[in-house]
């Protein structure tokens, strides 16, 4: 006689009852074993494994012992599934019709001792879905029946659990109010509607080193103990409770509970916070912008964000790694000049449009040949756009810009670059297309620069005005010495300088002209700046040493 | 060239006074040195373009900046009650009634009948604030 191996399961929602001694998922494991018993004529034993899940829903298959049991069954250890009755094992029929799949592809059955039905016929699956229908009708019908609850209860002011706000803790079904805490809390306020700005409260606080307290969860663990969050105090800014509301969803309702701050402490908060919200991003309706905010990433994934600096009425415009901005430095993090890359970008756009058609055949885009003119008219006005740097074109074409240390790439968007071909895209054109444009990054000084494999800058950047000054004064100094009236030790007297400053800066008169062009014409390579022309240990006489030494014109 | 690298501080003096016949600057026989090579190979190359050094003299004196007319840019001047339009090709050359014109100075004159900047004429040429 063959052995059937029997796999005895138990489940039960709530934890209550067990922690008695005999509860209710032994209760269902005994008539399970009963049963096996009963049929030990037809060769059934129990197996030793015991596969429990106690405090466990029946909505979701992510319990520890069916899993377990379900290695077990793929394994093939198991031949029959004893259950107490089919609920136990899932209320949810698309869970359960998973389960059933699973069971079919390993040869196991199951048997529900209460419920004496045969899955082998059509009356028997019938029967089944039904049941199951009603289990998830009841799963769902209490999980209405609690959702209304916790509103009804909320909507009387009720504390329904959850980690209580810092400066309360929970009291029965309300909230009492932890002193040393709320004083916090109240200090906070205080600091925001002092500063205006979460970004310096965050700054004095941890100067102050007040941090958040140790507080224990229900499960015993402890937490805070660390700096507050921009995010935190954003948090506590906006937390109705404090005011002795409770939140439900989008609704406010009068709590049981104190209030920490007054009406008029939290009205003049979120005046000021709403004041404060960020407005939309500025790429699609400013002129002076950053372009690529929001779309550019290095390689790694890992975003840039549009940063800038003033230096009097100069704003420098940069994309910084996200981890450099918020203050976690990174050799490897990038600051990478914002107009350099948008030239980039906006070039290899303007670019990919000129030869449309070669565009289109790598989207997989058909061609008909009556269209062309139109097409070659459509990306021409497409690619003059581009290069005015229409804002919310360049946002609607360009999906991504990933930074390579050696490249650029720029993801196109292939239904927007379709619509400004005016051209209808296929079914299997891919969602984009990947543009590369071959540049890499250089360092100089502290500086990253993007330049073109030829090693020129990206830009053809308005000339450097320091250089320039340098060349000017270089000029204006040798034109006073060339005169042969004054000494070099002078002229630094009635500059105001250094003997040295003067020595290398005049040597900067007897550049190649052809440098001197490139400087003026904001032609340079991107590692000449006014630091290396005045700095250079020695200035090579010859015209053609000077260039190799500065790589103009490699 | 290579001879200056050998020459003493006197021959080098020399070999200004015989080069530039102007007195001999005071600096040390490097800059000297350096100055005599850029002289040697400006005589022997050319040196410092006309537009660059009046871009360099118009820098260092800060009064004036001048912005370069650039290829495909439409100059228009009213004068006396006549509107003149300056086309600068793609190929960078000036047009104006229906002629080339070698200097924007050039056209400005034609028009008025005197001599003027052209990129003061046309508006090119902008004073800086003092």
């Amino acid at each position: 006689m063959n052995r059937v191996r029997c796999a005895i399961y138990t489940r039960k929602s709530s934890e209550e009852g067990l922690e008695q001694a005999f509860n209710s998922l032994d209760a269902q494991r005994e008539a399970c074993a009963a049963y096996v018993l009963s049929q030990a004529s037809e060769g059934w034993s129990a197996l030793p494994d015991i596969y429990d899940d106690g405090g466990l829903s029946g909505g979701s298959l992510e319990r520890p012992a069916l899993q377990r049991l379900l290695a077990d069954i793929a394994a093939g250890r198991v031949d029959i599934i004893v259950v107490y009755k089919v609920d136990r094992l899932t209320r949810s029929l698309l869970d359960f019709a998973k389960l059933v799949e699973v069971f079919d592809k390993a040869g196991v059955s199951f048997v529900s001792i209460t419920q004496s039905f045969n899955t082998t016929t059509s009356m028997g699956r019938l029967t089944l879905n039904m049941l199951l229908s009603f289990a998830q009708f009841e799963r769902e019908v209490t999980a209405e029946r609690i959702r209304d609850k916790i509103a009804a209860s909320k909507a009387k002011g009720m504390w329904m659990g959850g980690v209580p706000p810092l400066g309360y803790r929970p009291d029965g079904r309300t909230l009492e109010i932890v002193d040393p805490h709320a004083d916090i809390v109240r200090d906070i306020y205080r600091r925001y509607l002092d500063l205006g700005n979460v970004r310096l409260v965050v700054d004095q606080l941890t100067a102050e080193r007040i941090h958040t307290p140790v507080r224990r969860m229900a499960n015993g663990r402890d937490f805070g103990g660390c700096a507050f969050s921009r995010g935190q105090i954003y948090a506590i800014l906006k937390n109705p409770i404090y005011v002795g509301d409770i939140p439900h969803r989008d609704q406010r309702h009068k709590g049981l509970h104190k209030a920490i701050i007054g009406q008029e402490v939290w009205d003049a908060t979120q005046t000021l916070l709403a004041g404060h919200v960020p407005g939309l991003r500025r790429a699609a309706n400013t002129a002076s912008g950053s372009l690529l905010a929001g779309l550019i990433v290095d390689d790694t994934g890992e975003k840039l964000i549009a940063a800038h600096a003033c230096k009097g009425k100069v704003r420098y415009r940069y994309y910084v790694s996200h981890s450099t901005h918020h203050g976690v430095s990174d050799s490897k993090a990038l600051r990478i000049p914002a107009r350099e890359i948008e030239t980039a970008t906006v070039e290899a756009l303007a670019a990919a449009f000129d030869d449309p058609i070669a565009l289109m055949a790598r989207a997989s885009i058909p061609l008909a040949s009556a269209d062309v003119e139109r097409i070659f008219s459509a990306a021409g006005a497409t690619a003059v756009a581009i290069c005015r740097r229409d804002p919310e074109l360049l946002r609607a074409l360009v999906a991504k810009v990933i930074v390579h240390p050696t490249m650029l790439q720029i993801e196109l968007v292939t239904a927007a670059m379709a619509k400004h071909l005016s051209v209808a895209t296929s079914a299997e054109a891919e969602a984009t297309l990947l543009l590369t444009c071959p540049t890499r990054l250089t360092r100089t000084g502290h500086r990253l620069r993007i330049v073109q494999n030829d090693g020129r800058a990206i830009a053809a950047a308005p000339p450097d005005a320091s250089m320039i000054k340098l060349l000017v004064k270089a000029q204006r100094w040798w034109a006073q010495l060339q005169r042969g009236e004054i000494t070099v030790q002078e002229l630094a007297q009635a500059e105001g300088v250094v003997k040295s400053y003067v020595t290398r800066v005049v040597r900067l008169a007897f550049l190649a002209p052809s440098i001197i062009d490139d400087v003026l014409a904001g032609r340079q390579p991107a590692t000449l700046d006014a630091k290396r022309l005045a700095f250079t240990a020695d200035l090579p006489t010859s015209w053609t040493e000077q260039l190799r030494h500065f790589e103009v014109g490699r | 060239m290579v001879a200056l690298t050998t020459m003493s501080s006197a021959q080098l003096r020399d070999e200004w006074r015989a080069l530039k016949a102007s007195p001999v600057p005071l600096v040390s026989p490097s800059m000297l040195r350096l100055a005599l090579g850029y002289e040697l190979q400006a005589q022997a190359l050319g040196g410092l373009s006309r537009v660059s050094q009046q871009r360099l003299t118009q820098l260092g004196s800060a009064k004036t900046v001048t912005q370069a007319a650039r290829p495909g840019t439409r100059l228009i001047r009213e004068w006396n009650g006549t509107a003149h339009i300056v086309t600068i090709g793609e190929d960078g050359v000036i047009r104006w009634n229906d002629r080339e014109w070698r200097s924007l100075s050039e056209v400005a004159r034609e028009i008025t009948g005197t001599r003027w900047s052209g990129p003061a004429f046309f508006g090119l040429k902008k004073r800086l604030a003092a």
